[in-house]
């Protein structure tokens, strides 16, 4: 382990990873107007561009926001060393995303030409700059073996992602790398899938033993599982692409997950820490979902009903985003935003020890109760989404129930910043 | 426990075990059970936090010539988990339930993230680095039982 460059407190500012989460609930929201707009055409196909208009609010406008916030401040936590000049950086990149990813959905609604461009370029600058930060970090020797390698196969699966994302982007306005095949699109959408479990699973190797006092995962699932992933992603891109390679690879990335959910129930089983947890619960929603999502990908098709049948992809893709991504994400929220409040303001205590009764504690910000209410909403808003995969006509229900929940994450995280630039201020009058 | 990390990992999850009785005795509002392991918490975790500064750390700074680095975090969040502590007592000594358990899910988080530099980063490098290992654990060793 090489002592130079280690820092032991090279936490970002804070306002780098709340802008990102702070803009993710407005992409979430848009996605529930959008639902309400389009109404049951969104249900039809996964190839509508309304359907796909969707898919990419959710995907980069919620989950990517987040993740790409939340990797800024997690790099000095597991490895000891921060992105340098995180602020140009982080700044940058959250106005190139939340650019490329507002003009990308509106040229899924107006087709207009110049969107498409805008959208080439933003997201392209974005990523290649974030990707770019990010890798010199990960190239240096740092601590936390599995989770740094996770955490490399992550951004390996990003860059790719990307890549593809723009090369199909890319063929409309006359860049033309690619055939219009459309298995891109699904090898596209796994390695999406890819770079975002990798991330969560990588970082759950170290978040879950640490907030839940819970033992360690046993080291073959840290190393075999991410490093597993990869490699069946990686064969998608060595094989010629065909729905029977692409199924094939889906479901070896499925059974890995399960293995890893497996694991995932019995380290929470011998948690030392047992009072009540949202975030808990967040996790054991995600480790069942994919209990259920495989339960239901063995059965042979014709046992299942036709209603479920036609919507089988759809069904499956909704399930694994909605149930198992957005799950963990919005429980380490809830845990997250309240740590690094409380974090950041005890710094500003360091100098002035008596500041500290100004303080508030991780429960002032957002309370056990509030964190409830969320879960409740969470898994209702997930269930009106199956029901109208099924039942497009109920697109109304799905609607109001994404609004609802997360408007109330929005407030949550207002309220968590409200408490901090209070408290702050406060903290600065004592000091002086 | 023939190492330093060993040693002083082992040390960690001790804490937490007092720790987490203590909490969840609270939650139950078992004021009696809450105070005993409470009590043997901050005992092993001041023996902990001494033995480090005293100890571990002047001999790390030794060998390595870095005196305002990693230590000095430590030392520096050393303080505030005694901060925190201080505040937990006060709570707990008023058996108020809701403002012990926001106070020790802020203490919980922040140890762990804590034991995890230590463990991961630190305790390995002051292995590599100093360079009498053995007498080193035996003066922990000594203070701390």
């Amino acid at each position: 382990m090489k002592l130079t460059g280690l820092s032991f407190d090279a936490l970002p500012p804070i306002d780098i990873p709340f802008r990102y989460f702070l803009t993710a609930p407005i992409f979430a929201l848009l996605s529930a107007i959008i639902v309400l707009i389009y109404g049951e055409v969104i249900w039809m196909s996964r190839w509508h561009p309304t359907t796909i208009l969707l898919t990419h609010s959710f995907t980069l406008g919620f989950i990517t926001m987040v993740m790409m916030g939340a990797l800024y401040q997690i790099l000095p936590v597991v490895g000891g060393v921060g992105v340098s000049r995180v602020r140009f950086v982080g700044a940058i990149c959250h106005a190139l995303l939340f650019i490329g990813t507002f003009a990308l959905m509106s040229h899924f609604v107006y087709q207009q030409y110049w969107l498409k461009v805008s959208a080439f370029i933003a997201l392209g600058l974005c990523f290649c700059l974030y990707i770019l930060a990010i890798s010199l970090v990960l190239i240096k020797r740092l601590s936390q073996g599995d989770t740094i390698v996770g955490i490399r196969l992550a951004i390996a699966a990003l860059f790719f992602t990307v890549c593809l994302g723009l090369l199909m982007l890319g063929r409309t306005i006359g860049v033309e790398f690619l055939s219009s095949s459309k298995s891109y699109t699904d090898i596209h959408m796994l390695w999406g899938l890819g770079w975002v479990s990798l991330l969560i699973i990588s970082v759950s190797f170290q978040v879950v033993p640490m907030f839940h006092v819970a033992p360690n995962f046993p080291r073959w699932i840290m190393k075999l599982i991410p490093v597993g992933i990869f490699i069946l992603l990686v064969s998608l891109l060595m094989l010629t692409p065909s729905s029977k390679v692409i199924l094939t690879v889906a479901g070896g990335v499925l059974l890995l997950h399960c293995i890893y959910v497996w694991s995932l129930i019995s380290i929470l089983r011998q948690r030392k820490r047992k009072i009540p947890d949202t975030t808990i619960k967040f996790w054991q929603l995600a480790a069942y979902t994919i209990f259920v999502i495989s339960g239901f990908s063995i059965v042979p098709i014709e046992f299942l009903p036709k209603y479920l049948t036609q919507k089988y992809s759809l069904l499956i893709g909704a399930s694994f985003i909605y149930f198992f991504i957005l799950s963990v994400l919005i429980g380490m929220l809830l845990k997250i935003m309240p740590f690094l409040s409380y974090t950041h303001l005890q710094q500003k205590c360091l100098m002035n020890f008596t500041a500290m009764e100004y303080l508030p504690n991780m429960h002032d910000f957002i309370n056990k109760s509030q964190g409830n209410k969320l879960f409740v909403m969470h898994v209702v808003s997930g269930i009106s989404l199956l029901v109208t995969i099924i039942f497009p006509y109920l697109y109304y229900i799905f609607s109001f129930a994404l609004f609802v929940e997360f408007s109330w994450l929005f407030f949550l995280m207002l309220k968590t910043m409200n408490i901090y630039y209070k408290s702050a201020k406060k903290i600065q009058l004592a000091s002086q | 426990m023939s190492s330093i990390p060993e040693y002083m990992t082992v040390k960690h999850r001790e804490c937490d075990d007092f720790f987490t009785e203590a909490e969840s005795a609270v939650a139950k509002e078992d004021w009696l059970l809450a105070n005993e392991q409470f009590q043997l918490f901050t005992k092993e975790l001041f023996l902990h936090l001494a033995a480090e500064e005293n100890i571990l750390f002047p001999q790390f700074e030794q060998a390595t010539g870095m005196t305002s680095g990693p230590t000095q975090v430590m030392r520096m969040e050393h303080e505030q988990m005694r901060g925190l502590i201080k505040d937990l007592t006060s709570e707990l000594d008023n058996e108020n339930k809701d403002q012990f358990l926001g106070l020790s899910e802020t203490l919980m988080v922040m140890m762990q993230q804590h034991n995890m530099k230590e463990e991961m980063m630190l305790y390995p490098m002051a292995q590599q680095n100093i360079p009498s290992q053995e007498t080193v654990l035996s003066e922990i060793k000594a203070h701390c039982e």
